[in-house]
């Protein structure tokens, strides 16, 4: 009998302990400074980034970027070098979900792709979920990556401001009522244009003739956050963000002119309120806007000067996707091992693109010929769903994740709907070891139309609409989950499969369609399986990381290929080392050497002799892997600290530190004896990048 | 300017894919009354090449094998009768020592041109000869088509010789200016083709359409708006005299009078035979997509253990024939 008292004693001790873990787990996602285990959660193929791991190590040009933290990570290709891609096990790029505070994000990058737009002066966390995505998100295939910018310091203010090869940033927080209200201001902005601008009216002063040329480039972003604590259960935040780059060129003479001008940007507002009703049920209400625009525009002017015969012409295209969406959310929690998460939300979308072109000669008053004309095509959409998951102990050691998501998209036409199931399963094999497994769909009903695989302004959002279906993804992913003391090993694989997915199929490489767009694209399908390896040493002042990905992900398409074919981003092995070391108490050493398997181009694979010339034959899309890609970066931060508590650190960053130049691009060569071989070239070679920062 | 010294180029050769074999490369094109095939073998860039003496080749009908002629370099498998529309068509090549390639499509019949006309318009400040082509139905998605449009003129000279010239032609648009600058060279598709051959040495343009080149059952084109001297009349298109050795001009080479004819070649083409012409067509894109600017697609074929297409079409002709006065 006491045998059995002690065995139930202990099985309720361990039940306890994994309740409490639980309600640990699922308090950590309000509580930023809980470092989330791998083990801990029932989900899979989620990673939690804090605040200190993003300012923190490597600064390429003088900015943490949070996108190219991501490419580091398992199960992530990265696409072009230097580039903001993230292909998450065998996606596009343009299927991930990126939330600032819960509100989407259309356009994350600036400067074609080389930053993204997360100032991560104000970034408290963020979620990257790869698989196992739980009913709360819904939109995109293949990722979620949920941004929290910081609540302001409610009692004092703080703030930096740094100054990088490229850009700088100000950060300013603290309380507006104290106790009760603050704010978290964010300013980031390039400088070059500071610089140029003064250089080329020098330039034109200098240069001896009628003739001035002018031009710049600036990119800027601001993130505000304000939150008002009516009462430890009531609070209420109001965000903003705004981001834009803007690049402009004009030359000029008595006999022509020219300009030049693109603009392209994001704008979101927010209101949260979040109530705590009880211990068991807590709601947060959420109301947003948000927008991406782009306009691009050019204008000629050119005359002969003695006639007086002037030819204009102006073309401009402006496109953008705005939305408004409203969110109610709840959390229940009705016993120790329920926690029942349930809401609906609704999303109206406006999606534009147009062209308009016009040009006239006129002589003297005389208009000689006169043109225009234009093109738009706009559609309005509605997107409800509404979704639960209850997160729940089978047993004491097994907990289940189950969920649906129910969304529909009306869209001109036709109404798709979309029933998406979301399961994750956890087995707790010993308190250290854990193993899970997840079943996710998820939904796409906006896509990005895009001649160029490039982040360019002239690219736009278009919806679903009844001649192009959503977007479709299943995915099933697994793993051992681990941790020893200061090791953590964890092994995860997944198999993925994509639906009704689109790719260019026109001529067109530089001005994306606008009308019929659809009948510009291919629709077809992907599938994506791999295995990801995550070991880490975390102990006192040394972290030392190691991830690996073994991948295949492929594509078909019936208009472009007879059969399925590697996608371009198929990279067999990714190796990715990453080690930090406070080795003094003012210095700390970070490394990260990261390996891929080249991406893949399409090579002539065969060539037939005609009429004495050659010529080359494909025998299937991106058939040639480019060179191995591999990289070391190498950073020191070196800390001093005032007597009034500022701090001064400097970051030395070294992209690239052995000047590996990586392969970008690739040529056909036929070579002396007849013979052909490859010829890549690589572009990006080291790039040191020091920081200053000054905390106060 | 730190930046732009940083980024200076560097060149890295690498090995092409190894172990690539030769393969079989057949171009087939099934009609109502038979098929053509021309197989060739063509040689891996990344590996060892072979000489291959001779092909065979078999053509099936659903299940029934059909006899099969060599003409030269190509073959041709004849039904013995006119096949309905949508029969299965393979066609079977193998080699010795190649893997053997295979590829099927469904006969299509010619389309039904139920009228055709041409007229003067005027467009801004282009005087235009419009061409209207009307098919019994207005074509569905999937459906494709192509034309071809050859210009015959017979031209009397002062000394009383005539002489006959060939102009191949290719369908003419006339966009605006914003139109031009939203064209995707993906929807005015030129592929070169001599017969039943795609991407031969002699450019003969076949120019590919699709449903979105319809208005209704109607397609309608200037005839080679472009060339500013069709439009503005037959007169201005005599040869120029050819000048002698001494300055003096020939009377054999002052034309004095010519006759013209259009023959429009319209064609109905099976998806295989589109998708294959199109992706010729855009392989002149490819060196975008090396950079992994654009999508690879260029590479369609619907032969399976080689390459290259087997696609059917059905033709039909007419012609037109200006007048005097018309022009």
């Amino acid at each position: 009998m006491k045998r059995l008292l002690l065995i139930g004693g202990l099985l309720g001790a361990v039940w306890s302990a994994g309740a409490q873990e639980l309600r640990d787990t699922l308090e950590a996602s309000r509580v930023s400074v809980i470092r989330e285990k791998m083990r801990n959660t029932t989900q899979t193929g989620l990673m939690r980034i804090e605040s200190k791991q993003l300012t923190s190590g490597m600064a390429v040009f003088g900015s943490p970027d949070v996108i190219k933290k991501l490419q580091m990570l398992p199960g992530v290709a990265a696409g072009n070098e230097l580039m903001s891609g993230l292909y998450v096990h065998g996606g596009d790029g343009n299927d991930n979900l990126f939330l600032l505070d819960g509100v989407p994000l259309y356009n994350i990058t600036h400067f074609g792709g080389l930053f993204s737009s997360f100032n991560t002066d104000v970034i408290d966390n963020l979620d990257f979920y790869k698989s196992g995505f739980p009913a709360r998100y819904g939109g995109r295939m293949s990722s979620v990556v949920d941004v929290q910018t910081r609540e302001g310091n409610l009692e004092k203010y703080h703030g930096s401001a740094s100054l990088g090869l490229i850009d700088g940033r100000l950060q300013v927080e603290g309380p507006v009522v104290k106790g009760k209200s603050s704010f978290n201001l964010g300013l980031r902005r390039s400088w070059m244009d500071l610089v140029t601008i003064p250089a080329i009216m020098y330039a034109n002063r200098r240069n001896g003739t009628d003739q001035t040329v002018g031009g710049g480039y600036a990119m800027w972003d601001v993130n505000a956050r304000f939150t008002h604590h009516f009462s430890p259960q009531h609070s209420l935040n109001a965000c903003f963000y705004t981001g834009a780059d803007d690049l402009h060129a004009s030359m000029e003479d008595s006999d022509a002119k020219m300009r030049i001008g693109v603009n392209w940007g994001s704008l979101t507002g927010s209101v949260a309120d979040e109530y705590q009703f009880s211990k068991k049920l807590r709601a947060r209400n959420l109301l947003y806007y948000t927008q991406s625009t782009s306009d691009t525009g050019y204008r000629f002017e050119i005359g002969d000067g003695d006639t007086q015969t002037v030819m204009n012409m102006d073309d401009s295209d402006i496109s953008y996707v705005r939305e408004i969406g409203l969110g109610s959310h709840w959390d229940w929690y009705p016993n120790s091992f329920n926690h029942v998460r349930f809401g609906a939300s609704a999303q109206y979308h406006w999606y534009h693109s147009g062209r308009s072109f016009s040009s006239s000669t006129v002589q003297g008053s005389t208009v000689l010929r006169e043109a225009s004309d234009s093109e738009s095509q706009g559609y309005r959409s509605f997107e409800p769903a509404i979704y639960a998951e209850d997160e729940f102990f089978l047993r004491y050691n097994l907990t289940l994740n189950a969920g649906i998501r129910l969304a529909f998209f009306a869209t001109p036409g036709k109404i798709w709907p979309s029933i998406e199931p979301r399961a994750a399963f956890k087995w707790l094999i010993t308190r250290d070891i854990s193993a899970k497994i997840s079943y996710t769909r998820m939904s796409q009903f906006a896509h990005l139309v895009a001649a160029l695989y490039m982040d360019l302004p002239s690219n736009s959002w278009m919806p679903s609409t009844a001649a192009a279906r959503p977007m479709v993804s299943d995915q099933l992913a697994g793993g051992l989950y681990t941790s020893f003391g200061p090791f953590t090993l964890n092994l995860e694989g997944w198999y993925k499969t994509m639906d009704h997915i689109l790719v260019y199929n026109g001529s067109n490489t530089f001005v994306p369609p606008i009308t019929e767009w659809e009948k510009s694209f291919a629709e077809g399908k992907g599938r994506s399986y791999g295995l990801e390896l995550e070991a880490t040493y975390e102990k006192g002042p040394l972290t030392l990381s190691a991830y690996y990905t073994l991948s295949w992900s492929q594509r078909y398409f019936e208009a472009i290929y007879g059969s399925w074919f590697p996608d371009r981003n198929d990279n067999r092995h990714k190796v990715n080392l990453v080690a930090s070391w406070h080795f003094a108490r003012r210095w700390e050493l970070f490394a990260n050497w990261n390996y891929h398997s080249g991406n893949r181009i399409t090579f002539p694979s065969h060539y037939l002799e005609e009429n004495g010339s050659r010529r080359y034959l494909y025998d299937q899309p991106y058939n040639t892997a480019l060179p191995d890609y591999h990289r070391l970066d190498v950073g020191l931060d070196f800390s001093t600290a005032f007597r009034n508590g500022h701090v001064l650190k400097f970051n030395l960053s070294v992209y690239n530190a052995y000047n590996h130049l990586n392969a970008s691009l690739a040529f056909l060569e036929t070579k002396e004896d007849g013979s052909f071989t490859g010829m890549a070239y690589g572009l990006v070679p080291i790039i040191p990048t020091l920081t200053v920062t000054y905390r106060f | 300017m730190g930046l732009a010294a940083l980024l200076s180029s560097c060149e890295i050769p690498f090995d092409l894919k190894e172990g690539g074999e030769p393969k079989i490369y057949m171009q087939s094109q099934v009609g109502a009354w038979g098929v053509y095939v021309m197989p060739q073998v063509v040689q891996p860039l990344g590996g060892k090449s072979v000489d291959v003496s001779s092909l065979d080749v078999e053509v099936w009908l659903d299940d029934e094998q059909v006899p099969v002629q060599r003409y030269g370099d190509y073959y041709e498998g004849s039904y013995g009768r006119l096949c309905e529309e949508g029969r299965r068509v393979s066609v079977v090549v193998r080699g010795e020592g190649l893997e053997t390639a295979r590829g099927e499509t469904r006969v299509v019949h010619s389309p039904k041109v139920v009228d055709y006309s041409w007229t003067r318009v005027q467009v801004d400040t282009i005087r235009a000869l419009q061409v209207s082509i009307t098919l019994d139905h207005a074509p569905g998605e999937g459906e494709y088509y192509g034309i071809e449009i050859l210009e015959h003129d017979q031209v009397e000279y002062l000394d009383g010789s005539k002489r006959a010239y060939l102009t191949f032609l290719t369908p003419g648009y006339i966009l605006t200016a914003a139109e031009s600058v939203s064209l995707d060279l993906a929807d005015f598709v030129q592929v070169n083709y001599d017969g039943f051959r795609l991407g031969g040495a002699d450019y003969q343009p076949l120019t590919l359409l699709s449903d979105k080149h319809f208005d209704g059952a109607t397609y309608r084109f200037y005839l080679n708006s472009f060339d500013t001297s069709v439009l503005s009349g037959i007169r201005d298109r005599l040869p120029d005299p050819d000048t002698g050795i001494d300055g003096g001009v020939d009377p054999s080479w002052i034309p004095v009078k010519k006759e013209t004819r259009y023959d429009f070649y319209f064609h109905r083409l099976s998806p295989e035979f589109y998708f294959y012409a199109r992706a010729l067509y855009q392989s002149n894109f490819d060196f975008l997509a090396n950079m992994g600017l654009i999508p690879a697609n260029f590479t369609w074929s619907n032969v399976s253990g080689g390459m290259g297409y087997v696609g059917a079409r059905g033709s039909t002709r007419f012609e037109l024939v200006p007048e005097e006065e018309e022009l």
